[in-house]
């Protein structure tokens, strides 16, 4: 920590680690021995909100979209830690969704206005779509697990975005704060 | 970090389009011989096999009547409609020839021989025929077919001598069991649909086959689609629904019918 | 688990009849909505806890919490319909009922083999014999509660007896919820009483 930067500040994980190479600041990363049982828990549950619909008995992917959005509004004021990985699992619940949502789409018009006829661009697509969301629960899986254990897991982006936004220190830019005045 | 961040981002979206890629185009993955060309190309097909058709042979000049036209639109129209979006734009000729047949085309063009408008006893009856050929188009029963015995090139290689070929063939028995079943379904469908009693379909190929049982010569419809029993009692028993109500078309068939006469003697 | 419900010194006969003619409007049905679909969210929570469970051998403290909230505010809607208790019910996860005493002790560990058994044979071992005495108990409360009624609008007092016996089915009900939803390993007591843990 530098205490003569007056910019960065403390947060409930720790020290602030200055880049001097980047110049940018980032909040130190908390280890697993740091991190209570129950953070570790609320992290895990962030990943598994990916079976939502299967516990809400609607076979609507978008529930689980749903129930990730709340699930990260709830968790994201209880530590820096649970807020990573609630993050990270909305923006990759986020992108599968959209992906689902394209390829429903895509087979609901074929079955409305082209009578069932696909093509193999529709069919690869399917394919794709198949392995993005086999590979979405294998990787949830295993960010579950990690953060149980307390570990910080990097999914591929998703986990760069959610760093970037979580543990860099904002600079404090200094707000006028507002004041009431009288009718002009 | 940032840097980083889009470098990932694009090397998942290159992934993604890249699996999406081999899925689609691969050898191993397409799916078996499933021939598909652009509307636009059949369209053109079929207007060239139609425009051959029309040009030399005897049996396909157009019958010239504006009532005819008009009626022939009305049916046309309604159908359209109980069929929804079609990728096709239908053109529908009646053509001087005294056998009882109807030739569709790919593209959306369908010949009416004046020997079944004449055969046919209302413009219902007519409807139904032409559902089941609008069937074998939408279904792409002929250009799937043509493609497999001709190949694309020769389709479209713009050599009238085998357009001429190709279109005399296309308008004779091309079409298998299954698809033929596939168009009456299809046709009984879209009659429901478009509040036209599916049972006149197989009314008309009994009368056809009472008719015709010793001689097939003018009858085409019938020497061109065996196991007519089957499909004239499936035609019979189809159950439109308790709440089906038909409504005729507002056309004097006689008159048609007459129109139609005085259009061949010129 | 610690459940009871205080016995008011007098009842109010103005809020008895409100609640019998319009508490569906005012009570039950505003909360009745909103409860939905924290319950929506409390099953969603329970599914997920139920692989914690397995993998883990613990119940994520914090849905743990959340169940207990969410029983804590059924609680609170289910004593102004059985008129134990006057006032609005509040809302919220975090309110707090002066009458209302709902504790559960957050259990450290969970029993995998108990969870497996409960999953597949519970209905079997737990929802038959408690279903079975709960069902005659219940028409009890009906009775009760019918009586209780008339009693408080004669008399402006709920009756004691009665007052325990509807507490005590809640109670009973209660644990054996808490059991079936894998929050505790302790097999519900045949009884309402409260139990000296």
């Amino acid at each position: 920590m530098n205490p003569d930067n007056e910019i960065n500040s403390e947060n409930s994980n720790g020290a602030v680690i200055s880049d001097a190479a980047s110049n940018s600041d980032y909040y130190e990363l908390p280890q697993p021995d740091e991190i209570s049982i129950r953070e570790k828990e609320d992290a895990m549950g962030a990943y598994l909100m990916m079976f939502a619909a299967i516990a809400a008995g609607l076979p609507l992917p978008v529930i689980n979209l749903v129930a990730s959005i709340i699930y990260y509004f709830i968790n994201k004021s209880k530590s820096k830690f649970v807020h990573f990985h609630a993050l990270q699992a909305l923006l990759s619940s986020l992108i599968v969704s959209c992906v689902n949502a394209a390829a429903v789409f895509w087979t609901v018009r074929i079955f409305l206005f082209h009578r069932l006829e696909y093509n193999d661009a529709f069919k690869g697509f399917i394919l794709t779509v198949v392995i993005i969301n086999v590979a979405y629960i294998i990787y949830n899986l295993i960010a579950a697990f990690q953060a149980r254990k307390g570990r910080i897991f990097y999914m591929f982006v998703f986990g760069k975005i959610a760093y970037e936004r979580i543990y860099k220190v904002k600079s404090n830019v200094h707000v006028e704060p507002i004041r009431n005045m009288p009718p002009k | 970090m940032k840097k980083k961040i889009y470098i990932e981002i694009g090397l998942l979206l290159l992934g993604t389009a890249l699996v999406w890629v081999i899925f689609s185009y691969l050898p191993i993955f397409k799916s078996a011989p499933s021939i598909t060309i652009p509307v636009a190309t059949e369209e053109k097909i079929g207007k060239t096999l139609a425009e051959e058709l029309m040009k030399d042979n005897p049996g396909f000049h157009r019958i010239e009547s504006k009532f005819d036209d008009s009626c022939m639109n009305v049916i046309r129209t309604r159908l359209l409609k109980s069929i929804g979006y079609s990728e096709y734009e239908y053109k529908i000729y009646l053509v001087k020839n005294s056998q009882v047949n109807a030739v569709s085309l790919p593209g959306g063009y369908i010949f009416v021989f004046s020997g079944l408008a004449d055969f046919c006893e209302s413009p219902e009856e007519l409807a139904g025929v032409l559902a089941h050929e609008i069937g074998h188009i939408e279904h792409k029963h002929l250009i799937k077919k043509l493609l497999k015995e001709f190949g694309l090139a020769m389709l479209t290689g713009g050599d009238r001598t085998a357009a001429g070929s190709i279109a005399r063939l296309a308008t004779g028995n091309m079409f298998d069991r299954t698809q033929e079943e596939d168009a009456d379904d299809f046709a009984l469908e879209t009659m429901k649909k478009a509040k036209i009693n599916p049972q006149l379909f197989g009314i008309l190929f009994s009368r056809l086959e009472e008719k015709y049982r010793t001689d097939n010569t003018l009858n085409m419809l019938l020497s061109t689609h065996p196991n007519n029993s089957a499909r004239i009692k499936k035609a019979l028993n189809y159950n439109p629904g308790t709440n089906f109500s038909s409504l005729p078309f507002d056309m004097d068939w006689a008159k048609f019918i007459k129109e139609m006469g005085e259009g061949e003697e010129e | 688990m610690k459940l009871s419900v205080s016995l008011q010194e007098s009842n109010s006969r103005g809020e008895l009849l409100l609640r019998t003619l319009f508490g569906w409007l005012y009570i039950y049905l505003p909360h009745g909505f909103v409860l939905i679909f924290m319950g929506l969210w409390g099953s969603i929570l329970h599914f997920i806890s139920w692989w914690v469970i397995l993998f883990t051998g613990r119940y994520p403290q914090s849905n743990f919490e959340y169940q207990v909230k969410l029983m804590r505010w059924q609680l609170r809607v289910n004593s102004r319909a059985y008129n134990l208790c006057d006032g609005y019910p509040a809302f919220g996860l975090d309110a707090v009922d002066e009458n209302i005493t709902f504790e559960v002790e957050y259990p450290e560990s969970l029993s995998r083999g108990l969870l497996l058994l409960r999953t597949f044979f519970g209905a079997l071992y737990v929802g038959i014999p408690h279903g079975f005495l709960l069902f005659f108990i219940a028409i009890g409360a009906f009775f009760v509660n019918f009586i209780s009624w008339w009693a408080i609008l004669f008399t402006g007092r709920y009756p004691a007896g009665m007052h325990d016996y509807i507490v005590s089915m809640i109670r009973w009900s209660n644990r054996v919820n808490l059991y079936m939803l894998n929050m505790t390993d302790n097999y519900p007591p045949f009884t309402g009483k409260e139990i000296e843990s």
